[in-house]
This record gives C-alpha cells, structure tokens and sequence, in this order.
C-alpha cells in the first residue's frame, strides 16, 4: 500500500476521504471490469458488483457511526502499524498474544489498496476478498451463478464485507472448507483450517465436529452411524459435564460483563444481578439451550430493535430461515445422509450460542458467521446431489 | 492454446485497449490538474501533540488495607478512572464556558477582528435555517460557549496509550502556535474544573465520615473510617494546591516541523488510481457496450 512511504492521518474527517475512498472504490471498478474481460464474471455479475462494491461508503459514518462496530479500530491499526513497520501491540503473533488481531492484519495488509486513509478503506479490502470468493464459488461444478449472487446480496454479508472488520476472513474460509470438503478438493481445506483457528475457534470447533463426524464416524454414509455419533457426543457431554460447563458458565459470565454500559469495567462497578445463574448440569444446558435456539433464529427480536438496521436484520433471519427449508425442499434433503452431520454441527452452533446469547448485536454476527457458510454448503450438497440422482437415474434407464 | 496462455492474451488485450491507451494519457494529465487544483485549495495542517500521564498515584486511589480499603473501594467507584473523569471534563460546558470568558472564542472563531466577545457573529447552514423556520425556534445570531465546547470536542484528541498510563492529546491546526497555546490552556482548565467538582466530592464525603464517625460504636469500623478521613483531607490538600491533579504534565504541546496533511504524494497517486480506472471503465464501456449493456 502506498501508505507505507506516508505518515498516516485519519482523513474521516474530511473532505478528503471522498477522494481517498473513492480511488479505492475506483480500484475495485478496475478489478471487476478486468475479470469480466476475463470471461470470470458475467454481465449481470459486473453490474451487480459495480453497485455492491460501493458498499462501504454506505455503513460508516453514513448509516452509524463506525465507533458502533468498535473492532474496526483494531484492525485498521494493525494494518497500518504494520505498514510502518511496527506492531499494534508488542510482542504479538501467531500462537500466542493478540494472535487475532495480528493474523487479521497480515491477511488485509496483502490486499492491494491504493490508500488506508481512513477507517473505511479496510471496507474495500474486505469487498475484494469476497469478490475473489465469489469468482471462485461461481465458478465450481452445478451451482447457479444467480444463486451465489443471491448468497453475495444477502444484507448481512454486504455488511460485514463492507466494514473494516474480520468476519470476511472468517466467512470466506470458513465457506471454502466446508464446499471444498463437498467436493473432495482437500488442499484448500487443509490452508484455511489453521486461518479459522486463529481467527475463530468457536467456528473452528464446529467445522470440527463435522469433519470428526464424517471423517472418522462415516456419518455421511449411514444413519447408524449418525445416531452412534449423537449418542457418543451426548455420552461425552455427560462425562465430561464438569469441564464444559465450567467453560459454557465462563464465558456465559464474560458475555453478561460484556454487555454492561461500560463493558468489564462497569460489570466491575455493578457486578451480577440475582437473575443470573450458573448452569448446573448438562441436563439443564441442553433444556436452556432448545429453549434458546428459537430466540437466537429471529434475532434481533423487533422489541430490542434500536434502529432500521436491526428491522433489516430480523427480516433476513426470517428470510433466512425460509431459504433453509426451501433448499431441504428443493433439493429432498432430508433423503440425503450428509445432509445429517452437516445440520447437526449447525445445530450444536446453535445450541452453544443460544446458552451464550446476551448482546443482540454480537450475537447476530456470531449467528451469521456459521449461517453462511453452512448455507452455502447445503446449497453445494443439494445441486451435487440432485445431479448425482440425476446420473444415477441416467445410468440406470 | 491452453487456459494460461488465453488467461495471459485477455490480460494483455485487456491493457494495451483499454488501460495503456492514448486517452489514458489524457486522464492521467487530467488527474494532475485536479490533483494540483485540490493541493492548491487546501491549507497544510500541523499536527500539535502533548504528552501527559494519568495521575494514578492521588490520594484517593491509593489502597488502604482492612475494612478501610474495602469502604474505600465501595464508596470510590472503582470504574471512574482519572483519566476519564478528566476526558469529561475536557468535553463539558464548564470547561467551554471558562475557555470563552477567558476570551478565547474571540481567538478561535474571529482572531484579529473587532468584534466584542459576546458579538462574534454566527453563520447558519440552510439546513439549519430551515429546520428553525419549520419548527418554529429561532437561531442565535452570534457565537456562544456552546460552539466552544463543540471546537473543542471536535478538533482535540484524547487518547491513552493501551494500558499504560501514558495519554497523548493531539490537534491538527493551520495555525501550529495559536494551537499550541489552547491546546495547553484546555488541558490546564479541563484539570482545573475536574478538580472543583472533586473538591466538592471530597467535602461531602469528609462530612459524611465525620458523621459516620461520630456514629460509630465499633472499633474496628472507626478505625477504617478514620484512616479513609485522613486520606479523605489529604486529597483536599493536594485539589487546592495550583498543581495539576488528574494529569501530569510530561511534554507541553509541541507542533510537527511540517505539516501533516494534506499529504501531496497520496492525493496525487489516489487521483491517478481513480482517472486511470475511470479511463478504463469508460473505454471498455465503449468497447463492449452491445454485451454488458
């Protein structure tokens, strides 16, 4: 970046930022026109990416003020410490401390801009990362172009891509391991594995779930399995009641202090109402957490809206929830078996945030990161079907 | 011809028609005027720091062992730190309202002129004319300490170095010597105001003690409260020196050599990128106008 030979100033403030972000906005423009000379994207893909790239001058500043989404900070100013030559924090790394904000910074850091002036032109980083993902998602064997471009126009993904956050760095790779595992193309799973870790092993630990399931329990071959793998999950839930609560009630109790006005320290000041109380037993986890899932789906309900963004989120959960059951139903989901392990690690996503849920907004950003991805895998797992049965029956007429 | 070498023949065509073309030229000499117009247009900016440490060593946030420290903390509020009480008060009325009676509004919105203090005319944007005119209210015709607190709030940055007690105030300005000056007098005054609401604080809760002494019947309760009245009357001490309180001084604000925006050689390039790119586009609208059309 060509900041790297220039002092940094946060040039938010004024007019200059129209000029600074247009010229990335203009980059972007360059790029679509280029891979559409490529043959890579069609002519409804460039109109529609020439409009979406223009994203992040939508959010910041415009819709919210980007202290809303605080994270931004963080990394805007990895990136450019790094471009001094500096860390944000010292002594940070991969495996050790501040590791997410430090590989979320390398990552950006690589991405071709010609300005980071303000805390918007992380945005268009983030908007050509998930213009390179969609090439590449559009582009494998039976999607629908048109359906991924409804996957890229989801207003959450817009959202997150289009803000200086790390969501794109999570969705995009955590997208890439589920489908390339679909498909049987192992070497991108096994390069974006080790990004998800670090960046969240929440979504990590659940990609797990499915590929332990699959991989060692064959779940994608035989219900028996299936139901052998749900039992052994719950057995080991039981047995190892003490240690997972311990972590559930941990981090139920850093999401009740993160909510405070103030964060940790106001929790520090008021400390915890009687309401709160630690889960006991795997029995009462379970019970809390069917009884969480319903809420965690609709979220943001409409009596904690705080603003249209919150409408908008509440309609696309709805609009969401109905896209899943058309995609069983489209494509008979329900008769394929990997369809099984595949909800299920969707479902156990569900189940932990649900006993975690206390701040709307984080946690319909933590809904949408496993969301997305696994959408996005049960699209791929319905057209690859839908066209084996299709062979199948060929061959068999 | 395999994917690569069809890859690598798009890529080329792609820039010899329509990025390397004789009309770029004309964009990118384009995008040199409008960059030297904009540079022309634009004041240098310095930027004006100062350097100060969060005052963590006051009587108020040293411990007290025993039931002392235990009252101490459920009366202290562990959460308001220095270094915040003193960021609300940089931002606060009362803060602005000394800045202008000590004539600085005169120095802020009309240096050099004659205008009275009180009479420094205020211009109005037409939206909010119009606002006034539909909803029936009226505007003020001259400045007040409210557009003070508002220049304060917007041109001063307060931030403290992670969790360091080190806190850098910085403020960019045409004028690096009229800067260095306030930004100095505020962060004087936002001490000061700081220390008046805190030395009313201390005498209620130094009269709250007395009380609460006088009450007492256990030894070991009077005992506590008796040391938080000793540190109680040490803090008042130490408010009404002329010292400051919340924050110490280390590096009084000093302005960069240079100015530190606009930044030429960005404005240039971000110019280049953007004509450049709006060259191509067009070129390639033109080009292929019957098929993404």
């Amino acid at each position: 970046m060509v900041n790297e030979f220039a002092a940094w100033v946060d040039y938010g403030d004024s007019y200059l930022y129209y000029l600074f972000e247009f010229s990335n906005y203009a980059w972007c423009i360059l790029l679509v026109i280029f891979a559409h000379h490529l043959n890579l994207i069609s002519k409804t893909a460039l109109w529609v990416w020439i409009v979406v790239f223009a994203g992040p001058f939508l959010f910041n500043y415009v819709i919210f003020s980007p202290t809303l989404y605080g994270d931004q900070y963080i990394y805007t100013f990895e990136v450019v410490e790094r471009a001094f030559g500096r860390q944000r924090i010292e002594g940070s790394n991969l495996i050790g401390y501040n590791s997410t904000g430090y590989l979320a910074g390398v990552l950006l850091s690589y991405v071709p801009l010609p300005a980071l002036a303000t805390l918007t032109s992380l945005g268009f980083a983030n908007r050509i990362l998930a213009f390179i993902f969609y090439i590449w998602l559009s582009r494998i064997e039976y999607v629908s172009e048109k359906t991924i471009l409804g996957f890229i126009l989801i207003p959450s993904f817009i959202l997150y891509t289009s803000l200086s956050l790390r969501e794109a760095l999570i969705l995009i790779p955590a997208t890439v391991i589920l489908v390339s595992y679909l498909r049987g193309k192992y070497l991108p799973m096994l390069i974006m594995l080790p990004l998800v870790y670090i960046l969240k092993f929440q979504v990590f630990t659940f990609i797990m779930i499915y590929l332990i399931s699959t991989m060692i329990f064959r779940t994608h071959k035989s219900m028996i399995m299936f139901i052998i793998f749900v039992i052994s999950a719950i057995i080991g839930l039981f047995i190892f009641e003490e240690q997972v609560l311990k972590i559930i009630n941990l981090y139920r109790l850093a999401f009740v202090a993160e909510d405070f006005e103030n964060g940790y320290a106001g929790f520090g000041i008021y400390g915890l109402s009687n309401e709160f109380a630690d889960i006991s037993s795997t029995l009462d986890a379970i019970i809390e957490s069917l009884k969480g899932i319903p809420v965690l789906l609709f979220l943001p309900l409409p009596w904690n809206w705080e603003g249209i963004l919150y409408a908008i989120q509440f309609f696309e959960s709805v609009a969401l929830i109905i896209g899943f059951i058309y995609l069983v139903k489209k494509y008979s989901l329900l008769k394929v078996q990997a369809f099984y392990p595949l909800v299920f690690s969707l479902g156990v996503a569900f189940g932990l945030y649900s006993l975690l849920v206390q701040n709307e907004g984080t946690f319909v950003r933590y809904r949408f990161e496993v969301v997305f991805p696994w959408m996005v895998a049960l699209y791929y797992l319905g057209v690859s079907s839908a066209h084996q049965s299709k062979e199948l029956n060929k061959d068999s007429s | 011809m395999n994917n690569f070498e069809q890859s690598l023949k798009l890529t080329l065509d792609f820039f010899n028609s329509h990025v390397l073309t004789k009309s770029s030229l004309k964009y990118l000499g384009a995008s040199l005027i409008f960059s030297l117009l904009i540079i022309f247009i634009l004041s240098p900016k310095f930027l004006i720091s100062t350097t100060l440490l969060e005052n963590t060593s006051t009587a108020e946030t040293q411990k007290i062992d025993g039931v002392g420290g235990l009252l101490q903390s459920i009366a202290g509020g562990a959460g308001n730190t220095n270094f915040e009480k003193f960021k609300s008060r940089l931002e606060s009325t009362a803060v602005a309202k000394r800045l202008w009676d000590e004539g600085w509004g005169k120095k802020v919105f009309a240096p050099g002129s004659d205008y009275p203090l009180d009479g420094i005319p205020k211009s109005h944007s037409m939206g909010a004319r119009l606002s006034a005119l539909l909803l029936g209210y009226k505007l003020s015709d001259t400045l007040t300490h409210h557009d003070m607190k508002q220049f304060a709030k917007n041109s001063v940055g307060l931030t403290k170095v992670g969790r360091s007690s080190k806190i850098v105030a910085t403020m960019k300005s045409r004028d690096p010597e009229f800067a260095k000056e306030f930004l100095d007098a505020l962060i004087y005054i936002a001490d000061s105001e700081a220390k008046v609401g805190e030395i009313v604080l201390t005498k209620s809760r130094i009269a709250s003690l007395k009380e609460g002494l006088a009450d007492s019947k256990n030894a070991i309760v009077t005992s506590g409260l008796s040391n938080l009245l000793n540190s109680a009357y040490f803090s008042l001490v130490t408010l009404e020196s002329d010292q400051p309180y919340f924050v110490i001084i280390v590096d009084k604000a000093n302005s960069t050599e240079t100015p530190i925006s606009p930044n030429i050689f960005l404005i240039i390039f971000a110019n280049l990128v953007t004509f450049l790119s709006l060259s191509a586009f067009i070129s390639y609208f033109r080009a292929n106008k019957e098929q993404i059309w």
